[in-house]
């Protein structure tokens, strides 16, 4: 898979955590191993994390500390009742995003079709 | 985990924790933050490496300054006290070397057995003296309301970059919540 581009990442990480955590609690770490299972390798910790922070102080998230065997206490997120809301916003929001992005880019790709027969018929004249 | 990993852990977590001081979060917000990145740290290390989990977090002073773009905060009293503590070192430097300056002009102008008084720029409002005794007998040095400059300047520098007004907004912004 090509290298997601970063700003790209950095507009939709707000509703990749919300979904995360559609399907139950998890903590930061936690969070980062689920978002590169499904394919985002290239998400940093580093930007999880304070994406985190910023949702929780938004209240879309709230957290609770459970403890761990394996260390410190983990501080686990859940969704609060405006996060829900908010992932549908932003579900609706990304959907309605994509279907622009592909309509234009079909129209493109047709249009890029329709223009490049004519050059293909011109080249495959030219030796004659 | 081995020693030297705890160490790094710690080290990177030592440099968030300033950061976030230096950003003004109060006590209680930063253990909390500097607990949840340990955590993910440890837990980080045991999967990845300690350097990996280092390298995924990028530099602690972004982090801290990403983790509280948000965040009410409260004056920055730390940073305030470093740059006031700047400025006063500098004004008390300036202040010497300007008595030693004045002094030396005294000195040179063969002027004996009497005290001789002026300003000097910058130091508007403050009254230097200088007295050199007759055959080198000694020499007084004296600068009158230039305490103005060694309170002052560092009191104004204090409170602009403490910011004491955020305690303000950051109650009109606690306030809504509460209710």
């Amino acid at each position: 898979m090509p290298p997601h581009d970063p700003q790209m990442l950095k507009g939709v990480l707000g509703l990749l955590l919300l979904s995360m955590l559609s399907t139950g609690e998890n903590y930061g770490y936690g969070i980062v191993t689920q978002l590169r299972a499904v394919g985002f390798d290239d998400l940093a910790e580093g930007t999880v994390y304070p994406g985190l922070t910023r949702l929780e102080a938004a209240g879309l998230l709230e957290s609770h500390l459970v403890r761990s065997d394996s260390g410190p206490a983990r501080k686990y997120y859940r969704l609060t009742s405006a996060g829900r809301a908010e992932l549908t916003l932003r579900r609706a929001a990304w959907d309605g995003l994509v279907a622009s992005v592909e309509t234009a880019t079909s129209d493109l790709t047709s249009d890029a079709t329709t223009h490049a027969a004519p050059a293909a018929e011109h080249t495959t004249g030219d030796p004659a | 985990m081995n020693v030297i990993d705890r160490v790094r852990i710690e080290a990177a977590i030592l440099r968030y924790d300033f950061w976030l001081e230096m950003r003004g979060v109060r006590g209680s917000r930063r253990r909390d933050l500097r607990r949840e990145l340990r955590t993910n740290l440890t837990e980080a290390t045991a999967d990845v490496g300690a350097t990996r989990a280092l390298f995924g977090i990028g530099s602690p002073k972004e982090l801290a300054f990403a983790a509280t773009e948000v965040d009410p905060s409260r004056p920055r009293w730390s940073q305030a006290a470093i740059w006031a503590s700047a400025v006063f070192a500098i004004v008390v430097f300036g202040c010497l070397f300007t008595a030693i300056a004045f002094t030396a002009g005294v000195e040179a102008s063969g002027v004996t057995g009497s005290t001789v008084r002026g300003s000097v720029f910058p130091w508007f409002g403050v009254d230097y003296a200088a007295r050199v005794e007759p055959g080198r007998g000694g020499l007084a040095v004296g600068a009158g309301g230039i305490g103005t400059y060694f309170f002052g300047l560092p009191l104004l520098t204090f409170l602009l970059v403490a910011q004491p007004w955020r305690l303000l907004r950051r109650s009109r912004q606690t306030l809504p919540a509460a209710e």
